[in-house]
């Protein structure tokens, strides 16, 4: 028995009948119990995060309120097509509706997942469409009806040619031009309104239900449908970073420019915006700012070099006292046998005392004061919560827009780092700065919209220090940052 | 005397009588258990008693939501049977079968009533599959060029030992434009043209197709067979 079978004949006799059962989730999302939607959840763990948009919110509700005026419809329509022929059965209509939402999508030209679109096919009946439901309901405009409210709609499919016994009231004759007639005049048309016909010809053949098309209007609402709109942005800077000094109570501060140099340093973070207005948005958001100093004039009265008390401990006398002209706060020397002493260290480190008599004494010809060819580096970070108000130029792919703010700095570490021959050795940290400092920015930034939900952001920024991070008020020290920052903004 | 008479009537008339009912009773049962599994071997490998009551396809007219329920519990294991060998992987198939019958409740009231109802549904599930599809990059995989003739049979010893689930794992590596063709073609039973007027194809254009899937298919069922026999024989000899 040697019977060979055609292979079309193998695959139809095991697969024509083929039963397997389906999973679960399929019917679960048929009969609607599983949710559709997806929702991106911001996570944040930081009180102060919280607390921060909770702020945000109040503030960005207040907006709502005084910018939204009453009586003004909030829902537009946002498209409208013609179809030809009235002669159809209701049921083609359902056709219709499937083709006008599957144009749309093709063309990406309206947004949002649930439209509902209504066809006025010439009857006496509205079909409703919802997409996303699957279901069909039938209205019938009930007799003295006054007014309906086409505005609910998202898009509008009506009959090109003259209604018979389509009764709207106060359109007796064609529908299609007195109903697009009366929703400009009723203002159920964005504000901004302007007609983008689609050409539904080359749709034709592939979506059921276009070829009864005539034409499709598509009304561009872009800037008043940012309204109300949330924005998630990551961001990163290079920074650089420096300070102003002012004299407090000490005499020379002059000095502390010539023994200091600018850092460049880094801050990254996350901004959460609410779009208050048209133009007008209001962010907040968590950053980690550092700032910092490089100090370059280092001077030692001792006679041992610091560097080897970094290395080895053990043979060595005598403390390593190391003069540091710096003007932020206190630098604090982890290791016992080297003192560092800042602006404000006199009288206050009992080994300066120490040095204060030996260096004076002119017996001791040890004790000089010699030019270290080191540096130090001193680093501040700071978690950074700021409030800052966002007014967009212009309209358009590139758009710009003027920031300004405040932001609250709170200290969380900070280190110092002893610099010589290319080699960067921790040596300590900075005390006596104040733990919550306030800064205010100013920039501008510029958003590349790269498609419906992100954009690219170049922010550079400005942002100065308003009070001294000093906590004595012998030196008067503001630093100062200027950063270009770059990031990805999601818009909700 | 008495007790001997009932012992007697208990030994000639009632056990007996009981004896048979009890076989009556076992033949009944037995007669129902193969009835149900008639009926279920049936239903299961031809399908004619799957036919779906009137009173369901009203209920779904209506939008009830029981009958609605009843109609996917009775017909989709075979509907994804279908999906399962016109998508390229399960989770594909899941979304045929899905979006397949939300279009099937959306457009039961254009059911007329007219042919049969699954076949209906059969084609609303084919035509979501092929939209689907479409969507993959479609032109790119059309081929016209000549095809060289080659055999197209099976062996009949490789068949015994091809089961469904092997052949749609074989169907699942040839492209979407091969698959699809070839499912049209060879299982639905469509013809050129009309598989050229669905899939927006030219005749020959679909001719070639199907040739090429039938060769690759054969390849492939053939080095399965191989494959399958070496692991039978390297078996056999680690057994001994």
């Amino acid at each position: 028995m040697n019977r060979n079978k055609h292979i079309d004949d193998v695959f139809r006799e095991k697969l024509k009948d083929y039963s397997k059962d389906p999973p679960a989730e399929v019917w679960d999302s048929l009969s609607g119990r599983a949710g559709k939607k997806r929702y991106v959840r911001m996570y944040s763990n930081v009180w102060k995060v919280a607390a921060g948009v909770a702020m945000l919110m109040m503030v960005g509700l207040g907006w709502h309120f005084i910018s939204n005026r009453a009586g003004k419809p909030e829902h537009h329509l946002k498209g409208y097509a013609e179809i030809d022929n009235t002669e159809k059965d209701i049921s083609d209509y359902e056709a219709v509706a499937d083709g006008v939402r599957e144009a749309y999508n093709r063309d990406k030209v309206i947004s949002g997942e649930e439209n509902k679109i209504a066809v006025f096919p010439g009857a006496n009946n509205i079909t409703e469409k919802s997409s996303g439901t699957g279901k069909i309901t039938e209205k019938s405009s009930e007799a003295g009806e006054t007014s309906v409210s086409y505005a609910q709609y998202d898009i509008i499919v009506a009959s090109a040619l003259p209604a018979s016994g389509l009764e709207l009231p106060g359109h007796e004759t064609g529908v299609s031009d007195h109903l697009l007639t009366s929703l400009l005049f009723n203002q159920e048309l964005p504000p901004s309104a302007r007609r983008d016909v689609i050409d539904v010809k080359d749709y034709s053949s592939e979506v059921p239900g276009t070829d009864l098309f005539r034409d499709m209007y598509v009304f561009d609402d872009t800037p008043q449908s940012d309204v109300r709109r949330w924005y998630l942005t990551g961001m990163a800077a290079p920074e650089y970073s420096y300070r102003t000094v002012n004299n407090g109570d000490m005499a020379n501060a002059g000095f502390f420019d010539n023994s200091e140099n600018p850092l460049f340093t880094w801050s990254g973070g996350f901004q959460a915006g609410f779009q208050a207005a048209k133009r007008l948005q209001i962010q907040s958001g968590l950053f980690f700012s550092r700032s910092g100093i490089q100090i370059d004039r280092l001077s030692t009265f001792g006679r041992v070099d610091p560097e080897k008390y970094f290395q080895e401990s053990t043979g060595l006398t005598g403390n390593a006292i190391v003069n540091v002209g710096n003007s932020i706060g206190t630098i604090k020397s982890d290791h016992s046998n080297v003192v560092y002493m800042s602006y404000n260290s006199s009288g206050v480190d009992e080994r300066s005392v120490e040095y204060g008599s030996s260096i004076n004494s002119p017996l001791d010809q040890t004790n000089t004061v010699t030019g270290l060819d080191a540096g130090l580096v001193q680093l501040l970070n700071f978690i950074e919560l700021p409030l800052n108000l966002r007014y967009r130029l212009n309209e358009g792919k590139f758009k710009v827009n003027l920031l300004g703010g405040i932001s609250s700095n709170v200290l969380v570490g900070n280190k110092v780092f002893y610099l010589s021959q290319g080699e960067k050795t921790g040596t300590g940290k900075t005390e006596n700065i104040r733990s919550v400092n306030y800064s205010g920015s100013v920039g501008v930034s510029i958003d590349y919209e790269v498609s419906d939900h992100f954009m690219l952001v170049v922010e550079p920024r400005y942002k100065y220090y308003l009070n001294s991070i000093n906590e004595d008020k012998l030196l008067n020290a503001r630093p100062y940052l200027l950063g270009i920052f770059t990031g990805l903004r999601y818009r909700f | 005397m008495f007790n001997q008479y009932k012992r007697l009537r208990h030994i000639l008339i009632t056990q007996p009588l009981l004896y048979f009912f009890h076989l009556l009773h076992t033949f009944i049962f037995a007669g129902i258990c193969t009835a149900c599994s008639c009926i279920v071997l049936l239903e299961k490998n031809s399908g004619i008693l799957a036919e779906i009551p009137e009173k369901i396809i009203i209920g779904c007219k209506k939008g009830d939501r029981r009958a609605m329920e009843e109609l996917y519990r009775l017909v989709a294991p075979r509907m994804y049977g279908v999906c399962l060998h016109y998508a390229g992987n399960d989770d594909d198939a899941s979304d045929i079968l899905h979006d397949g019958f939300m279009k099937v409740y959306e457009k039961i009231y254009q059911f007329e009533g007219k042919g049969s109802f699954e076949g209906w549904i059969r084609r609303i599930i084919i035509n979501t599959a092929i939209g689907m599809l479409r969507k993959k990059v479609w032109s790119q995989s059309l081929d016209d060029s000549p095809v060289a003739f080659e055999k197209e049979i099976v062996h009949d010893d490789i068949l015994e030992s091809l089961e469904a689930e092997d052949l749609i794992a074989v169907i699942r590596e040839l492209s979407p434009a091969y698959r699809t063709v070839f499912n049209l073609y060879a299982i639905e039973g469509y013809s050129h043209k009309e598989i050229g007027e669905m899939l927006g194809i030219s005749e020959s254009s679909s001719k070639s197709n199907l040739s090429r899937a039938r060769q690759v298919l054969q390849r492939k069922i053939e080095s399965l067979y191989n494959k399958a026999a070496l692991n039978k024989k390297e078996g056999n000899e680690s057994g001994t």
